[in-house]
Formats: C-alpha cells, sequence, structure tokens
C-alpha cells in the first residue's frame, strides 16, 4: 500500500486560495485560471484537482468516483471524510478521470425548486489547449469566447447541449490539468466550430 | 472509561482507551515516557499539528439533560511511518502543546503495529497510573473537606 498523499501544507491559505480561483473559473467560464494545489496528489491526479478536492469536500457530500481505487478513496476519507457512493445519481460531486466513458446523464440535475441541488463534476483532463475548438456563450463572457479542452465532441460535448437545454436545471463542470482549471457552468452554450 | 458498555461493544474500545490517555496525559509525562522508547521511527506528516477548540459536553449527575460544560483547547495531527504506509498515527490531545501531539500521534501509530507491547509498557501503562494517581489525589483533597451533616436527636417526647 502506498502513502496517502500529503494535503496542503498551510491547509486555510491553501484552502482558500484554492476557493478563490475556483470562484474565478466559474465567474469568468472558459477563462483558464491557476490553482495552487497541494506538493502530492493521488497517482494521476492533476494538482489542482487534488487542490480542488480539499477545498470543496466535506463530510456532508458524497462523491462519485469513476476509478475506485483504494488509493483514492483512502485520501478522500482522510482528508475530506466525505462519503463515496456508487451510485451516479446520489453524489454531489463525481471524479472524472475518464470523461469519455462517464455517465452524464445520470447525474443529479437539481429540481425546480431547488435547482442547486445539482451535482458538480471535476474532471480531469488531458490538455486545456489541444483539444478540438468550441464556441462557448453564456452569461460571464462577453460575447463569444473559444475554448480547446481535450474533450470528445461526440461524447462530452453531446452530453453537454442536453445538459444546456435543461437550464435552470443541470450539473456544472469543472475541468482541471496540472495547475491549470476551467469551469463550464450549466448556463455555457457550446458549438463546435470547424476548423 | 473501559467500563463502559459502549465501549466494550465498540471494535476500536482498546484504541479509544491508549488514544485517550495520550489525549489526557500531562505533556511534560508524555515527553518523558516518549524518550525511553528506543529508535523512535522515521514518520511524515500526513496532517501537521493544528490547535483548535472543542466543545465539552456532559450531563448533571451522568444522567441529566445534556448541556455544554465549556470549550477546551485540543491540537489534533496526524503521521504515517516510512516502513509502514497504511498504518495512520492520529492524536486529538488536550492542550496546545505541539510537541505532544507529535509524540502522541506517534505513539498511536506504533501501537498499531508488533510494537505494541513495548509501547503499552512504556508509554501507555505509566501514564496510566500517574493518571489514577492524579485523580485519587484531588479526590483525597476534595475528600478532607468533606462535611458530614448530622442532627443531634433531640429528646423530646
Amino acid at each position: 500500500m502506498t502513502h496517502i498523499a500529503t494535503g496542503f501544507s498551510q491547509p486555510v491559505f491553501g484552502a482558500q486560495s484554492a476557493f478563490r480561483s475556483i470562484m474565478e473559473a466559474f465567474s469568468f467560464p472558459g477563462r483558464i485560471v491557476e490553482v495552487q494545489g497541494p506538493q502530492e496528489a493521488p497517482t494521476g491526479w492533476p494538482s489542482s484537482l487534488a487542490a480542488a478536492c480539499l477545498t470543496l469536500l466535506d463530510n456532508d457530500v458524497s462523491i462519485w468516483l469513476d476509478k475506485e481505487d483504494p488509493e483514492t478513496i483512502r485520501y478522500l476519507n482522510f482528508h475530506a471524510g466525505c462519503r463515496i457512493t456508487s451510485q451516479p445519481n446520489e453524489a454531489d460531486f463525481a471524479i472524472i478521470l475518464d470523461p469519455e466513458s462517464a455517465p452524464f446523464q445520470q447525474f443529479k440535475i437539481g429540481t425546480d425548486k431547488y435547482p442547486d441541488r445539482s451535482a458538480t463534476l471535476l474532471v480531469a483532463c488531458q490538455s486545456l489547449s489541444k483539444g478540438p475548438v468550441i464556441e462557448i456563450s453564456g452569461p460571464g463572457i462577453k460575447g463569444k469566447r473559444r475554448i480547446e479542452p481535450m474533450l470528445e465532441v461526440a461524447s462530452f460535448w453531446a452530453a453537454w447541449a442536453t445538459n444546456n437545454a435543461l437550464y435552470p436545471l443541470g450539473f456544472d463542470v469543472c475541468l482541471f490539468t496540472g495547475n491549470l482549471a476551467l469551469a463550464l457552468p450549466r448556463s455555457v452554450s457550446a458549438h463546435t466550430l470547424e476548423v | 472509561m473501559s467500563s463502559n458498555s459502549d465501549l466494550e461493544k465498540n471494535p476500536n474500545a482498546d484504541r479509544a482507551e491508549w488514544m485517550g490517555v495520550l489525549a489526557r496525559a500531562h505533556a511534560q509525562s508524555l515527553a518523558k515516557c516518549f524518550d525511553t522508547i528506543s529508535d523512535p521511527p522515521d514518520f511524515r506528516w500526513l496532517r501537521q499539528p493544528e490547535v483548535g477548540a472543542v466543545m465539552t459536553r456532559g450531563r448533571a449527575g451522568g444522567t441529566g439533560q445534556m448541556f455544554s460544560v465549556g470549550e477546551m483547547s485540543v491540537t489534533r495531527c496526524a503521521i504515517t511511518m516510512e516502513s509502514l504506509p497504511d498504518v495512520v498515527g492520529h492524536a486529538y490531545v488536550q492542550g496546545r502543546d505541539i510537541e505532544k501531539a507529535k509524540a502522541a500521534a506517534i505513539c498511536d501509530a506504533l501501537l498499531q503495529t508488533s510494537r505494541r507491547d513495548e509501547i503499552w509498557a512504556k508509554v501507555i501503562e505509566p501514564l496510566r497510573s500517574e493518571e489514577k494517581e492524579r485523580h485519587l489525589k484531588s479526590r483525597r483533597k476534595a475528600g478532607a473537606t468533606k462535611v458530614d451533616f448530622f442532627t443531634m436527636v433531640r429528646a423530646e417526647s
């Protein structure tokens, strides 16, 4: 068995700084923000994803993992104390390392009365600048913005169109790679650009 | 504490007991006992020591309504050992002494390993008897001031 990866060296300041970055990402959809991550992260995780988990998760939320390995479960139990659920439709947060095969239709989208009772998907992404060109628009974006995260048009962006159509319901997504993050709140509508 | 029936049902009763002894021990006594351990292990922090407050709760006479007694300061930390990465030592100890929390976490980790008996004899047992002594002393002190009220039988008929 391996060590549990350590958290922020200064838990309070680390989480405050990461929270500020993630809030900026959600306020300006499509903007690539830097997230100061902890020194270590579970195997295969971008450090910004670890920072988001240490900042956003606590013992009130339940998490769905697309790869339930013991190291990740130990890490989340130790640092966040959150519940792990095997049902995507029960999760408040989902940690997705392989966005190609995630069950996007099953996540919580909230209710008409409580649209906030929806899932937030934390997605690890190969790159935020080498994927297909997508044009996004919506609140927080002046005019239009082009983003190029490494996500499949047929799987992820097709699911995103369905999600955006549900507005004000729907899930929110935050993409992570290295020490960078890019958020896609449900209000963002996206179009593929022919290149 | 171990006579509590809830704890006896608890599979972690053993650990709860040593965690309690470590938490209540005086910092200097723990340091003294800790120094007697031969080759303390290499460890790394999983959670750096942090000082906080917890609300203690109690029931009057042990049976009344639950009420908050007051806040007390608590220091917590967690470590893991280089040689045994799957063992995690936790400490939640009284007071603000960071060294005490560190020693308690290392003891907790070692108590979960094959060195349990050694640590039990060198740290937990002495601390436990010291705690008993301390309680006895304060009880004696209180006992010395005990007043028995009695009424003389009045010779009336």
